[in-house]
């Protein structure tokens, strides 16, 4: 029988692998019997402010800023990597072997193609990401997910 | 060892039970004295009041005589509805969930059970309760995954599975 997929995104917010901590607690039997993936994107949008700084320095070497992006999106691929290591521990911690991978990209619709990509029957996140504004009730990202992606989702909420 | 809760919201649409037997597949997988949830099963039954008003008869002349005839219809969907849900569950194994009607509007409904059972975990179906069928995601659902005290699982049905 093909095996059940499973993916939990995750981003450097507290709630992501709270989500993931607790996706492998409370869920851990059904996902022992499936292919586990852990994703992280790449957010692009310091991009903007290198680009747009760069406009602005029209006169100086543009190498320079090509450098720079090249620079910010090195760092953006070791801050995922770092990411997926941590979770990939986590994941030993509980005896499941996961398979993590990252993309660059806006997460919300990243995390959308991945399931599709995947073809995952279920999608964890985390009810709020880095920006975790008092007043919202859910993360922009993870309310992106519960209307976009074409799979069940499930949302992990932290108690208070 | 201590159970959570799972809260399963269900109304007389195909995709909730989807979102039930999904529930049970997943997240049920033993039978469930080994599993580590306890099942609620929430039907969310409209007050009588509501029903008459969104069929637009308003409330001008009869409602009197109407009300007990349209709240007794009520109670035959709620117990229509759970009763399929009891078939279900016990189709799975599950023969120990707890089954309930409460009374008012499904998003509010439905947050209060999973305060009342203090739930770990909401379960709904992407659509059902009467929504506009064009949106991704139904009102009733989209609430819950704003406000509900705990982790919320939305099951969407595939559209073009067998």
């Amino acid at each position: 029988m093909e095996k059940k997929k499973v993916m939990v995104a995750i981003d450097e917010s507290e709630t992501s692998l709270y989500a993931l901590n607790w996706a492998l607690e409370n869920i851990r039997e059904s996902i022992r019997d499936s292919k586990v993936f852990i994703f992280t994107a790449q957010p692009m949008d310091d991009m903007k402010y290198i680009y747009a700084s760069a406009q602005g320095s029209a006169l100086y070497a543009p190498p320079a800023a090509a450098e720079l992006v090249r620079h910010v999106q090195e760092n953006h691929r070791k801050v995922a990597e770092y990411l997926l290591e941590r979770a990939k521990e986590i994941c030993d911690k509980f005896g499941v072997t996961a398979e993590t991978y990252t993309e660059p990209g806006d997460p919300k619709t990243t995390i959308c193609k991945a399931v599709d990509d995947h073809e995952i029957e279920l999608l964890v996140v985390g009810s709020h990401g880095r920006k975790a504004i008092e007043r919202v009730f859910l993360g922009s990202v993870s309310n992106y997910c519960v209307h976009n992606a074409k799979c069940p989702v499930l949302v992990v909420r932290k108690k208070e | 060892m201590e159970k959570s809760t799972i809260v399963v919201g269900v109304d007389d649409s195909e995709r909730s039970f989807y979102a039930l037997e999904w529930t049970l597949d997943h997240l049920f997988s033993q039978a469930l004295e080994n599993s580590r949830f306890n099942l609620v099963i929430v039907y969310a039954k409209p007050a009588s009041t509501t029903a008459i008003g969104l069929s637009g008869h308003g409330l001008l002349t009869a409602t009197a005589d109407l009300l007990p005839v349209v709240e007794q219809d009520l109670k035959r969907m709620a117990a229509k509805v759970l009763e399929k849900a009891k078939q279900v569950c016990e189709a799975k194994s599950v023969n120990d969930a707890v089954y309930e009607v409460m009374e008012g509007d499904a998003r509010y409904v439905l947050c209060e059970a999973v305060e009342k059972h203090q739930a770990s975990v909401l379960v709904v179906g992407s659509h059902g309760y009467g929504t506009f069928k064009r949106t991704f995601l139904g009102s009733v659902s989209d609430y819950c995954a704003h406000h509900a005290h705990c982790s919320v699982l939305i099951v969407k049905k595939p559209k073009n599975k067998h």
